[in-house]
């Protein structure tokens, strides 16, 4: 069997652990990491995908991708890794969580802790957010272009990391009602993510053992990155890959 | 023998201030009673023309005070977004205020919410507020939900009339509806935006102007119940209506209308201190201008009207030392305002959806 990871920064992860040996008798993976806050963006030139942008910025298993393309006949699944929220853009999310979960600064009181914005906007502003990356489009193309075996794996959640060592935007901004904050927008995140995502795609959501809480464990942290995570967690996420595509080719 | 008469200024007299001019050079059209400096907060709500003022103010560099701000948006799609669901359109989420009686609603809910009125209409599993039937498109997901968001409004109310040195409020309509059984007013006619028409209940309003004086009197005092420093500039919508209910012809049924709310402003800028007039419908509207700043429907107003109007505004300022920018930044111009102010070209008019309806 033959797959093909197509990716933004978040699939550097599963790079990672292919480089430090993960593989699986029978399993061929070409991998393709276009980092960057509307990607992964393809253009469909024939029987050719080729990936936009800077051939520099786009890291890849198989070079010849980046200005040859390649033909998604030769793969029998895709897997599509980091969606959701625009690329790394831990602000958004936070402004998104704030706004979503908290009014109290608005309303002077602050024992109320009703949302700012109603679901219905912060799942539109979601969904536009998701709609900015290559995501969609490049499922579209897929779907048009050939029947393989597409699965989604959605972003994965920050480290819990990022409240307790950053100073980041999230503490910053959040400062205790960091936890809250997230807690009423995660969900909703979801479930945008699984109503945007055309029928009949598998989403691998987040194996709840990486996580803690709302975030992800500090074991899978990138070093000092509380976005991305380490080869641990892509090993994990191509177990996971792996075990629904072989249920399904067996 | 002298009379009052040969002391005027030369703008009081028909021919040298209208008449034998060039009508793109009339001057002096607006004298301020205050200035309004660029670090004052000014907020805005009203028909739709109180978004061009909003726009403009926050495009010259004005502090367009914009109270209920939605999520922050990384795109101009998802900027679009936020203007079709109401943000960053007035000061705060209300929608349209088309009428005097609404507004003064507003406000008595804002200051006592244990005042306001629990109705809220529901479509197909969707929740409307019929105070901004428009303001989520799709509706609300429950009853508690529109309630909810009503109460971050009325919040974004009482803040931005206690922060705000100026209100610029513009007037709209003196048709509407209430409830005959509770009096509450709604922003639209139930059964056009949402909800549900009952004759019974619903109970259509032609606004006199001694009402409308009144509600707008009491919005004055409940407003500097929360900011006695409050300071008021008033205009009127110069957009006909788009229907009437009245029985009329739409053409007498909105120069009644405008004409009503036109004397309304003159009298409560004279009758309070802090309250003064702006004279955007007479630019727009009057007849040396020839209805050159309309759109060929003969009801929008073009954004080169819109520019014209606001030249004055600025203009009038300025006479009073009021920070006049280098150069009117007129509303084509290209770039993102400095803050999240009314879109260029997503004017938000409820009302203009009653078009739906004609037959």
């Amino acid at each position: 069997m033959k797959a093909l990871v197509i990716g933004n920064s978040h699939a550097s992860a599963l790079q990672l652990a292919l480089r430090e040996g993960w593989s699986r008798p029978g399993l061929d993976i070409d991998i393709l990491v276009i980092p960057g806050r509307r990607q992964p963006e393809m253009r469909r030139t024939g029987d050719l995908l080729f990936p936009s942008g800077n051939p520099k910025h786009i890291r890849s298993n198989f070079d010849q991708a980046k200005t040859t393309g390649f033909d998604i006949r030769d793969y029998q699944a895709i897997w599509l890794i980091g969606f959701g929220l625009n690329g790394p853009n831990t602000g958004t999310l936070a402004d998104r969580s704030h706004t979503f979960a908290r009014a109290n600064h608005l309303l002077g009181q602050p024992q109320m802790t009703i949302p700012r914005v109603s679901r219905g906007v912060m799942k539109q502003m979601i969904a536009a957010d998701i709609q900015a990356t290559g995501f969609l489009p490049l499922i579209a193309t897929l779907r048009e272009y050939s029947a393989v075996e597409i699965y989604v794996v959605p972003r994965p959640r920050l480290s819990v990391k990022i409240f307790k060592e950053a100073e980041g935007e999230l503490q910053a901004l959040f400062g205790d009602h960091a936890v809250e904050a997230l807690a009423a927008f995660l969900p909703l995140h979801d479930e945008v993510v699984a109503e945007i995502i055309p029928a009949g795609i598998p989403i691998l959501w987040q194996d709840p053992s990486t996580q803690v809480g709302l975030f992800t464990a500090p074991r899978f942290n990138l070093l000092n990155d509380f976005t991305h995570m380490n080869r641990d967690y892509g090993a994990l996420v191509l177990d996971s890959l792996v075990g629904r595509c072989c249920a399904n080719h067996a | 023998m002298s009379n009052p008469y040969e002391s005027l200024e030369q703008k009081a007299f028909w021919r040298p201030a209208v008449g034998g001019r060039n009508v793109l050079e009339i001057e002096n059209l607006w004298s301020p009673k205050f200035s309004i400096v660029k670090r004052q907060k000014v907020i805005t709500a009203g028909s739709c023309f109180a978004q061009h003022i909003g726009k403009a103010l926050a495009k010259n560099g004005f502090t367009w005070f914009d109270a209920e701000p939605g999520p922050v948006a990384s795109s101009s799609e998802e900027r679009a977004l936020l203007h079709k669901n109401g943000y960053g359109v007035f000061s705060f989420r209300t929608g349209n205020i088309y009428t005097a009686a609404l507004l003064k609603q507003w406000l008595t809910w804002a200051i006592s919410p244990e005042t306001q009125s629990s109705e809220i209409w529901e479509t197909d599993g969707r929740f409307f507020d019929p105070q901004r039937p428009a303001i989520e498109p799709g509706g609300f997901s429950s009853r508690e939900e529109a309630l909810e968001m009503r109460a971050i409004t009325l919040a974004a109310i009482r803040r931005a009339v206690t922060e705000a040195s100026v209100f610029v409020f513009t007037m709209g309509l003196t048709e509407g509806w209430e409830n005959s059984r509770t009096g509450v007013a709604y922003a639209m006619c139930p059964g056009t935006l949402a909800g549900e028409f009952n004759a019974d209940e619903h109970l259509f309003i032609n606004y006199r102007h001694r009402r409308i004086y009144n509600d707008m009197r009491d919005v004055l005092r409940m407003a500097r119940t929360l900011n006695k420093n409050l300071r008021f500039l008033l205009t009127v919508s110069p957009v006909p209506l788009t229907a009437t209910a009245s029985g009329d012809h739409i053409l007498v049924a909105s120069m009644q209308s405008k004409s009503t709310l036109r004397s309304v402003a003159h009298e409560l800028c004279e009758d309070f201190r802090g309250v003064d007039y702006f004279p955007s419908y007479e630019v727009i509207s009057s007849p040396p201008f020839r209805g050159m700043f309309f759109q060929p429907n003969q009801r929008e107003v073009s954004p080169k009207g819109v520019e014209h109007v606001m030249t004055y505004f600025f203009e009038g300022l300025a006479s009073l030392g009021a920070g006049k920018p280098a150069r009117l930044v007129p509303e084509s111009a290209a770039g993102a305002p400095p803050v999240a102010a009314p879109s260029d070209d997503d004017i938000q008019c409820e009302e203009a959806m009653l078009e739906a309806f004609e037959k």
